[in-house]
């Protein structure tokens, strides 16, 4: 409950968005310059196209980055983002940035032996060589955006950059004005897409700090299923880069879009992170957002539940140690009836960590009957890790069930008593503990190959804990 | 028969106009409207005033002249003018104050028979001692001898300014600063009275201290200031109550209360609210923003809450903890019924600094007709609140399609061995609690009435007893309207 920005007596509030950036930074300049330069070399791009990306660039140009003094930035500072003046990424091409060693960790990053299409982006630049997509039935696209502007889909003209693109997004807006490229998926009506479909977005720094924007457009038609991964990564432990990334995601009627997030990006990396959902018809959308890399890190998923005979479900596990912030923000905005969300976010923070978890759920006035239940609860691993947490309701309709809860805390004492009792050492004891705990949200993945990585990976976050609690 | 729909029983929501409203015509030695240091100095002077608080209030002001008020609440309202306002109104014959209650003003005497606070009834009944603050001037302390017997210093803030400088310099504004927020500085720069509480070490205070705040000289903005302090092992129970007379313009009320209680000493303050809530269409009514603190300094220390807020055009406040001491306890027990249109953004701070430091806090929250109600929160545990506890239930009940119900909790934990837990859940009254009730031929209105109660039942245990029938009558009168 911090008072906002003050400029003295008696004046109200400044109009935000109507005047020009109060102040500038490094980040947004070089956004900004990196803009004026696409725009003057971007040809073939379709009209339509390039009136969103000015648009867009000039919405980020009226707001600039945010700062502490905005209520949805207050626990999140990303003073250190915008003091660097991050190189755009695709100036690099894919085959010069991954160096032997980064290809490993590309392939790993990539889930090669996972069976289905894979849609992989170095530096923002498609790498042709990694991706494959297999037969798809008739109508289904899976490939770039950069080929369906060329080509013209009218799904994506239709839907690109109208989802993600409010007033107060500014690293949103930053991804409309420079993303030049990324995945698209879109499933005609009453298709089932059953391979799942991985979109990577890795990102190799190097000596100098970049900066990739991630887009990715999902259309799924009435009645149509379709399973999606996205990946993201960095290929060399220690770069610095920034990750921002945004999805849309559109749901008919009766269609089912299974979603998820797998972020592993360098610790020293920022990852500033956008899900724009909207569901048009009665639909089931799941979202499970996984986010255990990045030194800061912001994941916003919005839904729009457009449409009565909704359910929506939101899953997240954040894992944060040594300096990491994590930042989520979910909102979820019930518009119409008879609807049902269920939203469960555990943190796990170790170290000098710093999670913050704000959940809004909106109920409007017409969505009666909603059923909605939130859920954050998060562990403190060490003394010095930092748990903010924000779980609101805002409530306009009178006939509804909105729970939400929150919980901060140590393991559960008599659960340690018990394990203990049963002869396992009290370091073992916290790590099954803590595994199960987090292992909670990652059983909820569909795919089993995405969810056996995710866990050996908290097995290795646990361990070191372990070794560190030793 | 057919029986009333809830639309036909929320559409009688608005036709109740308020009860208690009428004015009282005494003559009042008010100062123009304006705001500047000259008026602050004319506020201090009638008041006969210490150079110290006067420079302490120019000090506030010029503070306040560099602040803009906050935007943040969930709120809508109309910006105060605040050279429009009088800061200064006191009853004209302030000079001969009465003696004894048989000297009060039998108009004022009127005026709370009509309140339904017979003095006299109470003062016997009861045992209450009442400080009664009629406007901005208190006009009658009873059973102050009693109290003094003990040591207990209990009266208007113009008094111990007079007698106990010393005491009133030590604490005031040392919970809530002359600079913590836009209405706390205004406050501290024109406060004209309130009250004053001080129980020395190891005194039980025999009696429920209470105070009736009465806003009554029209466009007279009430900046009340109240100080309890709460010696070692000493324990007090306060209790305010408001109601208000009808008007037709908005007023403000930004009050500050400071409570301080050392080792093992326990404050209860209770209040229930009922200020004039605009009229139906939302013409009218109270502004209250009141910045409410209390710091549990010393060891095993414990400050509780607890609020009934019927009234006003808007609510605004957030009654806090400071949990100082190891040991030391909070507690917030919260009901906030918005009604027509009135908006409440109410809830607490619970700031544990000390060791296994616990606190509660039990929020109810009732929307009616097009009221908004907003629940804000927080609870922060520091670094050193080794072992620390919170328990947050927030419940929010509606009644009609055109209301809001809002939650906001703020949590912030800095040490693992803190434990917090936040609850919040959003419900109407159920159809099939109503036909329980309808089969066993209760009234929908009782039926309503009944419900709402048991849900507020958590925070009216809370109340004291002579309160707590007051807050059942309340709701039952605010609620009538919205029940048919």
């Amino acid at each position: 409950m911090t008072n906002e920005t003050r400029d003295g007596a008696g004046t109200t509030s400044v109009v935000r968005g109507s005047t020009p950036r109060t102040t500038t930074t490094p980040a947004g300049d070089r956004f900004l310059a990196d803009f004026a330069a696409l725009s003057r070399a971007n040809g073939h791009a379709p009209a339509w196209l390039n009136e969103r990306r000015i648009a867009a660039a000039a919405r980020f140009e009226a707001v600039g980055l945010p700062t502490t003094r905005q209520e949805a930035w207050r626990k999140t500072n990303v003073q250190p983002i915008a003091q660097v003046a991050f190189a755009n990424a695709p100036a690099m091409a894919a085959d010069s940035v991954v160096a032997t060693s980064a290809a490993a960790a590309l392939d790993r990053l990539a889930l090669l032996a996972l069976d289905g299409h894979r849609l992989v982006f170095v530096n923002g630049v498609f790498d042709a060589a990694r991706s494959h997509v297999g037969a798809l039935p008739a109508g289904v696209r899976v490939g770039t955006l950069e080929q369906a502007w060329r080509e013209g889909d009218a799904a994506v003209a239709a839907h690109y950059g109208r989802h993600a693109d409010g007033d107060d997004a500014p690293f949103a807006a930053i991804n409309t004005a420079l993303a030049h490229d990324g995945a698209v998926i879109v499933v005609p009506d009453g298709v089932a897409v059953e391979a799942p479909i991985h979109v990577v977005f890795a990102c190799a720094g190097g000596e100098t700090a970049v900066a990739h924007h991630p887009r990715v457009l999902i259309v799924a038609g009435v009645g149509s299923r379709v399973t999606v991964i996205e990946s993201y990564g960095g290929l060399v432990a220690g770069d610095v880069y920034l990750t921002n990334a945004v999805s849309e995601v559109v749901v008919a009627e009766g269609a089912e879009v299974d979603h998820t997030k797998r972020q592993l990006e360098s610790e020293a990396a920022f990852h500033m992170g956008g899900m724009h959902v909207v569901q048009t018809g009665a639909s089931r959308y799941v979202n499970h957002n996984v986010a255990l890399g990045g030194r800061i890190v912001r994941n916003e998923v919005a839904i729009r539940i457009d449409a009565s005979g909704c359910d929506t479900l939101l899953h997240g596990l954040y894992m944060g140690h040594g300096q990491q912030h994590i930042d989520n923000h979910t909102m979820l905005d019930h518009l119409k009836s008879g609807c049902h969300s269920f939203e469960l976010y555990k943190g796990v923070l170790d170290g000098r960590a710093t999670a913050v978890f704000t959940g809004r759920i909106k109920v409007h006035q017409d969505a009666q009957q909603t059923d909605a239940v939130q859920e954050n609860r998060c562990l403190l691993l060490a003394d010095t890790a930092t748990v903010n947490t924000q779980p609101q309701l805002e409530i306009f309709a009178d006939d509804v069930k909105c729970t939400h809860g929150a919980s901060v805390g140590e393991l559960d004492e008599t659960q340690l008593t018990y394990l203990k009792a049963r002869g396992i050492p009290p370091a073992a004891a916290h790590g099954i503990l803590t595994y199960a705990y987090a292992n909670e949200i990652i059983e909820r993945i569909p795919i089993e190959l995405v969810r056996d990585e995710l866990e050996g990976l908290i097995r290795g976050r646990v361990r070191e804990t372990q070794q560190l609690g030793d | 028969m057919p029986a009333p729909t809830t639309s036909d029983v929320v559409a009688e929501l608005s036709a109740q106009p308020y009860k208690w409203g009428f004015v009282t015509d005494i003559e009042s030695d008010t100062i123009p409207p304006g705001l500047n240091e000259d008026v602050i100095r004319g506020i201090s002077a009638r008041k006969g005033e210490p150079e110290w608080l006067l420079e302490w209030r120019l000090k506030a002001y010029r503070h306040w002249l560099t602040m803009a008020e906050p935007d943040w609440p969930n709120v809508t309202w109309e910006r105060p003018d605040y050279q429009a306002i009088s800061y200064y109104a006191a009853p004209k014959n302030f000079d001969d104050r009465p003696k004894s209650l048989d000297d009060v003003d039998p108009k004022l005497r009127e005026t709370y028979t009509k309140l339904g606070i017979p003095l006299e009834e109470q003062l016997i009944l009861a045992g209450v001692a009442v400080d009664a603050v009629f406007d901005s001037v208190s006009i009658a302390t009873t059973f102050k001898d009693k109290l003094a017997k003990q040591g207990i210093l209990f009266g208007s803030m113009s008094e111990a300014v007079r007698e106990h400088p010393e005491l009133v310099r030590r604490y005031l504004g040392t919970v809530v600063p002359p600079t913590d927020n836009f209405f706390a500085a205004l406050n501290s720069a024109v406060f004209t009275d309130g009250s004053f509480v001080y129980i020395p070490k190891g005194v039980r205070c025999p009696l429920e201290l209470s105070t009736y705040f009465r806003i009554n000289a029209a466009a007279t903005g009430q900046f009340e200031r109240t100080l309890i302090i709460a010696e070692e092992g000493s324990y007090v129970s306060y209790l305010e109550g408001c109601t208000a007379p009808m008007r037709d313009e908005h007023q403000l009320h930004a009050a500050v209360v400071e409570l301080v209680a050392m080792t093992d000493a326990e404050i209860k303050y209770s209040t229930v609210q009922n200020w004039y809530p605009g009229d139906a269409e939302g013409v009218g009514g109270i502004y209250n923003f009141v910045t409410k603190r209390g710091k549990c300094q010393g060891d095993r220390s414990k400050i509780s809450w607890t609020q009934v807020e019927t009234g006003s055009a808007i609510t605004w406040k957030y009654p806090s903890c400071i949990l100082v001491g190891d040991d030391s306890v909070g507690e917030f027990y919260s009901v906030a019924l918005t009604n027509n249109h009135q908006q409440a953004d109410t809830g607490t701070k619970m700031i544990h600094l000390g060791k296994r430091t616990r606190s509660t806090i039990i929020s109810k929250g009732i929307s009616a007709g097009r009221g908004q109600n907003t629940y804000r929160g927080l609870v922060r545990m520091a670094k050193g609140a080794e072992g620390a506890r919170n328990y947050s239930q927030c419940d929010s009940m509606l009644i009609g399609d055109r209301c809001g119900a809002h939650t906001f909790p703020y949590i912030e934990v800095g040490n693992p061995t803190a434990k917090v837990e936040h609850e919040a859940s959003t419900s109407k009254i159920g159809e099939d609690q109503l036909f329980y009730c309808a089969a066993r031929g209760i009234k929908e209105e009782d039926a309503i009435s009944m419900i709402v109660n048991g849900f507020c039942k958590e925070v009216f245990k809370e109340l004291p007893m002579e309160f707590a029938v007051e807050a059942q009558k309340l709701l039952a009168v605010s609620l009538e309207g919205s029940v048919g």
